[in-house]
């Protein structure tokens, strides 16, 4: 028998990363609070200023963290599972790419959208199918998929979508822009409390789709055919998880922007150790959520006052890695 | 008599999309305990014969029936649990040991979220110990040799319980011993009724295990008997367009030579 042991630990170890990246998020600030006062702040006991600072200002950020990180690292999990690339990830795929401009077209045609209405994220999961698409279409040779232009064709659907941005943006009102750009780097400052409940009802979707299909991504780690005699429907597992995946990258890039690397980087770690998909979905959830608010945290404390992309720490963190994955599997 | 066949092809055609096809007017039946070897040049749609039969590729004309039923009439978790397949020189994308790859090949015994049951497990450790892979259960497949990573494939499909085996090149990469070791396998498994269709290179294999051979030539399916009379000196020469010989055996026998001896 396999040792189990490692495994049982994992979840809840990833959790109690989870509760101390929140709690991070909640305590730790130009107002610095304590673990206590923030339990209290957070139950509405205490000096009205904390419970501000935490209840309102901090807590919406650690949960749009926790969101945003979980949806990310869930996407890219499958989609690693599904095009059975270890290096796929919803920013090197074209997703987070047509997911910004579909996001950014819907915010210039629409200006007050609140940010708890359908129409963000809507806009942006389509803007998310269309480059996806458009890799998906750019990798078809007439002999078929071809897996290893999947890369090289997201890599052009995204600079693509870059130069979509750049050219809205710079048509756009230059009041609104710098707001704009620090948005397509990827931040969390926006969050609210609507927010991040709408986000809530879209990665539960998400999330819930994907679940169901774990064991048959495990029979896809054996490639398509073998997959298929195994008595797993691979056509429609296809489509149900590459439409979850685009929708967890889509409706995390209409609230927080382009977070590139937390897709590839958290399922990627975590294959060393977990196998079954059932649990690798659930803990990259777990660790991309706690990631996430611990990088929020460096990016909102590395340069004090001065608030930098949480999209560039997490790819401060991700690009070593990537390059490290790539020399092993190549 | 339908009990006993396992599969009936008649006049199949087949091939990929926007391409002439690769199989034509295929006409085979697949006897339940026997092993047929499927030989043929590189490219003369071996493993397309495989991948129709495993119900991967569509018809463009003609009927495929597994045991007595129409294959299309089969649920695809029937022919789960029927058949089983190797794809050939497949090479795994994660890590993953010896043991979890293995136990994939029990999916189709799983039902819903359940764990694997002991009899999944037993399965598993009894399909390594069949291809003396028993030793690398812990190992990654990504760390394997290719010979190795082959038999921790094979032993995917044969902890799967199935009644037929499609094996595309299961020998490809294995040392002599193991290469005689799944040949006897295979005979194994048609001795208990099983019905085992092997694509192969390898006549010693081939001879070691089959009962009947397939030749495929051109799309077409060439020659199907008996062993004696497919794996002779006459059929392989005109397949494989080389010189090939008859060698009688000094204790009794005999064996074919591919190639002009020296």
């Amino acid at each position: 028998m396999r040792p189990l042991a490692p495994h049982r630990l994992l979840l809840p170890a990833l959790a109690a990363l989870v509760v101390l990246g929140v709690l991070a998020e909640l305590a730790i600030g130009s107002v610095a609070v304590s673990p206590g006062a923030v339990a209290s702040a957070l139950f509405g006991e205490g000096p009205p200023e904390i419970v501000t600072i935490v209840r309102e200002l901090r807590l919406p950020r650690a949960l749009l963290g926790v969101l945003v990180g979980g949806a990310l690292a869930l996407s890219g999990a499958s989609l690693q599972a599904l095009l059975q690339n270890p290096l796929a990830d919803p920013y090197l795929l074209g997703v987070s790419g047509g997911a910004a401009c579909g996001t950014l077209v819907a915010t210039l045609l629409s200006p007050g959208s609140a940010p708890g209405g359908l129409l963000l994220p809507v806009a942006s999961f389509l803007g998310a199918l269309a480059g996806v698409s458009l890799v998906g279409l750019a990798a078809t040779s007439p002999q078929g998929f071809d897996r290893g232009r999947l890369l090289l064709s997201g890599v052009v659907v995204n600079a693509f979508a870059s130069a979509i941005l750049l050219f809205l943006l710079s048509f756009g009102d230059p009041g609104k822009t710098r707001g704009f750009v620090f948005w397509m780097l990827g931040s969390l400052s926006g969050a609210t409390l609507p927010g991040v409940k709408a986000l809530a009802v879209w990665v539960a979707l998400g999330a819930l789709a994907l679940l169901p299909l774990s064991r048959a991504l495990d029979a896809l780690t054996l490639g398509d055919d073998a997959a298929a005699t195994l008595g797993i429907p691979v056509e429609r597992v296809k489509v149900v998880a590459f439409l979850s995946a685009s929708l967890l990258a889509a409706s995390a890039v209409a609230y927080a922007g382009i977070i590139g690397f937390v897709g590839l980087l958290v399922p990627q770690t975590l294959r060393l150790v977990v196998r079954s998909h059932r649990s690798l979905l659930l803990a990259s959830f777990l660790l991309g959520a706690g990631l996430l608010c611990f990088s929020d945290v460096l990016a909102r404390r590395l340069f004090a006052p001065q608030e930098i992309s949480i999209g560039a720490v997490t790819a401060l963190l991700g690009a070593p890695v990537f390059l490290f994955l790539l020399r092993r599997t190549s | 008599m339908t009990g006993d066949t396992a599969f009936r092809l008649e006049r199949v055609s087949a091939g990929y999309p926007g391409r002439s096809p690769v199989l034509k007017d295929v006409s085979l039946t697949l006897q339940r305990g026997t092993v047929t070897a499927l030989l043929g040049e590189n490219g003369s749609g071996k493993s397309t014969l495989l991948r129709v039969l495993a119900g991967l590729l569509s018809l463009r004309a003609g009927t495929v029936e597994l045991q007595g039923r129409p294959a299309a009439d089969h649920t695809r978790r029937e022919r789960a649990g029927l058949l089983g397949y190797l794809p050939q020189g497949f090479v795994p994308f994660f890590p993953a040991t010896a043991r979890e790859v293995v136990l994939l090949g029990r999916t189709p015994h799983l039902r819903g979220f359940s764990a694997p049951s002991r009899a999944d497990h037993a399965a598993v450790e009894s399909a390594l110990a069949l291809v003396d892979a028993g030793a690398l259960a812990e190992v990654d497949v990504l760390r394997m040799s290719g010979g190795e990573r082959q038999r921790v494939l094979l032993a995917r499909v044969l902890a799967g319980g199935h009644d037929v085996l499609l094996l595309d090149e299961p020998t490809a990469n294995l040392d002599p011993r193991h290469r005689l070791l799944v040949a006897g396998l295979l005979s194994e498994h048609a001795r208990r009724g099983g019905t085992v269709l092997v694509s192969t290179h390898e006549l010693d294999d081939a001879r070691a295990c089959a009962t009947h051979a397939a030749l495929r030539a051109g799309g077409r399916l060439t020659a199907f008997g008996t062993r004696t009379e497919i794996l002779a000196a006459g059929p392989l020469g005109a397949l494989y367009g080389v010189p090939a010989f008859e060698a009688r055996l000094e204790g009794g026998g005999s064996t074919v030579i591919l190639g002009a001896p020296r």
